[in-house]
């Protein structure tokens, strides 16, 4: 892993942080909950407060709302979160869709979120994984037949199997290998080649792969799959 | 379900008496009924949900105790092979005390934890203790409650998270926090993270935020993110960011021992506010998937009130590189026939490559409204056509009542 861009941008954070400490205290917002979004500029704009909740909102809240003194809760309840989090929709909301279990739809789960999402859950792949869990992607994936998938690696075939098996699914597992979760939870696709128990034993590790601490926090279990 | 339902009617129960002692109770009630065709089965179906949340404030005299819950049970005629037709969730339920001793607060019950190393829905408790020196000390831990599509809660009483985070705001407008995070599953060590996120106003309207999260067992950065945002004109919004990611699995799960790569992105965007009425907003990303992969991402939009009783916002997305091209817009629009009621209505259409298909396009046609009875009652209906490689028209919706009392 590149450890300079991780350095060089605390670095630059800590300079920042030291090199300006001019303005005021943290205000507490429980007083405006009430206010439209547009009339908070008000006071951000004119205090030199950097803007938040605009039109770009949904893609930068994560860091802010982690905080351990984040004032979300001034003006929102927990069901905010998690209505779109773990899936839920009390919230009347007449711009977005609602799935089949009457929870919401972000709006990044664009007109036919089925045809599309394979494209959209490419951007950012980890930002899938904030609100569902790979078996969520198996409950739809368990049930569409393997030779429907449109994928490099999963292209439809006429003779001997449901797809043509090629080089390029080791690349498409190494950008997106959550996805293959998605339809193989225990991965024993992979491991008719990759296990060293069988008589392939193509070699899955990363280089100067050593186990390390997964290997002990599994208690030697996940190794024993395949050795 | 029943565990759920149970849970909900007890936690109404034991908060009837608290109304004797003048504590405020407040209860929001969503009645909602759907109609969609499942893509799956290819049949009509249709589902009822019932919502419930609950808060209930001012139980002692210094208004440090409060109770919060948040539910639904949702009945559906299902079809799907091991889905329930009967489900519930509780979201959560939690006792929310501040100032147990000084500087200490106390949650416990179902909740909403989230450090710089992880979040998660835990049966348990979060203790936060301030001031102790230029530092707040968080500690939480519990059960990992994960609800997953058409089932219930997945995870058992194994299934655990605990973390403790180090914050502190001695630096002004500034917040530096760490944490460490720890899931397992069952016996087993499953995830083992720490994190730390950075956020700092700064004058003449900058904000810096960064964010970091490593996996101690697979020895990588899992996230990495760093931003600056500011305003040079008081209606202009500009931001860059740097974002990469490496997946990293559970350690119990095969998956953790294979190979993958680390995905790069870079994103600039801007908000500039013509006026109060008009806004306008747009975005680039340059994602590199690693391999010689790449794709570019835009989005622009604007957001409008021409007249007081009128919204629109239309947006334009574009993408191209690996993965597939798509393009589309959306456009929707609220009109407030008077203070209670209100129409709208919108069309959403996306023109779409992926690697292996033909090109397509798909339309999403949508008209609602809502209408308030009274300052507690409401009633909103939702409808909508979509057009696409699948149907010619399908047809699906929601109406709800809602209540707030």
């Amino acid at each position: 892993m590149k450890k300079q861009p991780i350095i060089a941008s605390f670095a630059l954070l800590g300079f920042l942080v030291i090199a300006y400490q001019l303005v005021d205290a943290k205000t507490s917002h429980r007083e405006y909950r009430d206010l439209k979004t547009a009339e908070c500029a008000s006071c951000h704009q004119g205090e030199g407060i950097a803007a938040n909740h605009g039109a770009l909102w949904v893609h930068e809240h994560r860091v802010f709302a982690v905080k351990a003194n984040a004032n979300c809760a001034d003006c929102h309840d927990q069901s905010s979160c998690l209505d779109c989090h773990t899936g839920g929709g009390i919230e009347p909301d007449l711009t977005r869709s609602l799935s089949r279990r009457g929870e919401y739809m972000p709006k990044s789960h664009r007109s036919d979120w089925i045809s599309i999402h394979p494209i959209n859950a490419r951007n950012r792949p980890q930002d899938c994984y904030r609100c569902h869990d790979a078996t969520s992607c198996y409950d739809c994936h368990s049930r569409v037949k393997s030779n429907t998938m449109n994928i490099r690696s999963h292209v439809k075939t006429f003779v001997g199997q449901d797809f043509i098996w090629n080089a390029e699914h080791s690349r498409e597992a190494r950008r997106n290998l959550q996805s293959c979760q998605s339809c193989h939870p225990e991965g024993d696709v992979c491991l008719q080649c990759h296990s060293a128990k069988l008589s392939v034993k193509v070699n899955p590790h990363p280089k100067d792969w050593s186990g390390g601490k997964l290997k002990s926090a599994s208690g030697d279990k996940t190794c024993r799959i395949c050795h | 379900m029943r565990r759920t339902c149970l849970l909900m009617c007890l936690a109404l129960l034991l908060s009837m008496p608290l109304a004797a002692y003048a504590v405020d109770m407040r209860v929001t009630s969503s009645t909602q009924y759907l109609w969609f065709n499942d893509i799956l089965s290819g049949k009509d179906d249709e589902m009822l949900g019932q919502y419930l949340k609950m808060s209930i404030t001012k139980v002692n005299p210094g208004d440090t105790i409060s109770i919060q819950g948040y539910g639904r049970g949702t009945y559906r005629s299902a079809d799907a092979k091991g889905a329930d037709d009967l489900l519930g969730r509780m979201y959560y339920l939690y006792l929310d005390y501040r100032n147990v001793v000084t500087d200490v607060d106390l949650i416990a019950g179902r909740h909403y934890a989230a450090l710089p190393a992880g979040s998660a829905l835990i049966d348990g408790g979060t203790l936060s203790i301030r001031n102790v020196g230029p530092v707040d000390l968080r500690i939480l831990g519990g059960r990992n409650v994960v609800f997953s599509g058409d089932r219930g809660e997945i995870t058992g009483g194994n299934d655990r998270f605990l973390g403790a985070g180090i914050s502190t705001d001695a630096v002004r407008l500034t917040h530096i926090e760490t944490g460490y995070a720890r899931k397992t599953d069952g016996s087993d060590i499953a995830r083992e993270t720490v994190g730390v996120t950075i956020t700092t106003y700064l004058p003449k309207r900058v904000a810096v935020y960064g964010e970091a999260k490593y996996d101690l067992l697979s020895e990588a950065t899992n996230e990495l993110l760093a931003g600056i945002k500011f305003s040079p004109l008081e209606r202009l919004t500009l931001a860059g960011e740097y974002y990469e990611s490496y997946p990293t699995f559970d350690a119990t799960s095969i998956y953790s021992v294979f190979a993958v790569n680390q995905y790069q992105e870079r994103l600039v965007k801007a908000e500039y506010a013509v006026t109060e009425a008009w806004k306008v907003f747009a975005s680039y990303a340059a994602e590199d998937f690693n391999d010689g992969e790449d794709a570019n991402l835009y989005h622009a939009g604007i957001s409008a009130r021409p007249v007081e009783d009128l919204v629109l916002n239309v947006s334009y997305d574009k993408r191209n590189g690996y993965g597939g091209v798509l393009s589309g817009f959306r456009f929707n629009g609220r009109y407030a026939l008077s203070a209670k009621t209100a129409v709208s209505a919108g069309i959403d259409r996306d023109d779409f490559r992926r690697e292996t298909f033909a090109d397509e396009s798909v339309k999403k046609y949508w008209i609602g409204g809502t209408h308030r009875f009274n300052k507690t009652l409401s009633l909103m209906v939702r409808a909508e056509d979509n057009v696409n490689v699948n149907y010619n028209h399908q047809y699906q919706g929601a109406a709800s009542v809602n209540a707030e009392f």
